[in-house]
């Protein structure tokens, strides 16, 4: 996540490597239900691809900015006052950018859950959503609300239907995804919680992986 | 009471009959087999042929027969990831 300015110095560039982590994850179950769409399967397979790579891109976005940002801060203790408003505005850019993707992908899933099928309704969430990047560029703690509004419909629209051991993986999954952006929600109170954030994030990605290997395992 | 059968299932159950038939079959056995109306079966039939699970061969001669494809075959093949996935990420 791009909030680099609130991490522990330690864990610059550590970020960075996770988020590319979390790209490949959902970036491997977008592929999957794509693949599954292509052989014959219906819309939800294709909206499910589509909310994954958002979500992936919205990583691959966050996890590129990171590095350019740390790669200008570290070596460069004295940049210029010009210098410093362009990496912010950058900042600002990829920020905007990151959230829309995030919250247009996580959007997605839960319009294919909540079987909305009226293409109105999907696309005034969808608005509603680049609406809320927009205004979390400067209320960041809106965009975190919403993530964990969105995430919580999910996990509960799932719950109801849990019928199999990798679904309540992949419920775990959304729930520790959800509780990391709790954590970031006490980004100015706590230096340590972007880390905390970051590890509950690696913690559901990495169920959520668990799950896809379980898939893979079938014959 | 069993519930309604998805797509997918519908396809599985479609491309299934059509392998124990060594690949090959007749539209009316299709149609006896696959539990649906002839409406729905030839609503079917053209995804298969658009996703190319299936070909359709009319020799010269000789009635229609619906061909399994080697796709068709990797989805049967695969059917039980597929329906682990759809399982797992409820869709």
């Amino acid at each position: 996540m791009i909030f680099g300015s609130q991490s522990p110095a330690w864990f610059l560039g550590i970020d960075a490597l996770l988020e590319v982590f979390f790209f490949l994850i959902t970036l491997l179950i977008a592929w999957y239900a794509w693949r599954i769409y292509r052989f014959g399967g219906g819309e939800q397979y294709k909206r499910w691809s589509g909310g994954f790579l958002f979500i992936s891109l919205a990583y691959v976005f966050s996890a590129a900015i990171n590095f350019s940002v740390y790669r200008e801060l570290i070596p460069a203790y004295t940049l210029s006052a010009v210098e410093l408003l362009e990496l912010s505005t950058l900042y600002r850019v990829g920020l905007f950018v990151h959230m829309a993707l995030f919250l247009l992908g996580y959007l997605l899933l839960l319009l294919v859950w909540l079987h909305v099928e009226d293409r109105r309704v999907r696309w005034l969430f969808a608005v509603l959503a680049v609406l809320i990047a927009v205004a979390s560029v400067f209320v960041r703690p809106l965009f975190f609300v919403a993530v964990i509004v969105f995430l919580g419909a999910l996990i509960a629209a799932a719950y109801r239907q849990a019928r199999c051991a990798s679904r309540i993986l992949v419920i775990i999954g959304f729930a520790a995804i959800l509780l990391g952006q709790c954590a970031y929600l006490l980004l100015n109170v706590w230096n340590v919680a972007y880390v905390a954030g970051h590890l509950l994030e690696l913690l559901g990605y990495g169920l959520l992986a668990t799950s896809m290997l379980i898939i893979m395992e079938k014959k | 009471m069993k519930q309604k059968r998805t797509q997918l299932e519908i396809i599985h159950d479609m491309l299934s009959t059509m392998q124990q038939r060594g690949g090959r079959i007749k539209p009316t056995h299709l149609l006896y087999k696959s539990n649906l109306s002839y409406k729905m079966m030839q609503g079917y039939l053209t995804i298969l042929k658009e996703r190319d699970l299936v070909e359709e061969e009319e020799a010269k001669g000789e009635k229609k027969v619906y061909v399994l494809t080697q796709k068709g075959f990797q989805f049967l093949s695969e059917y039980k990831r597929i329906a682990e996935f759809t399982d797992a990420f409820g869709l």
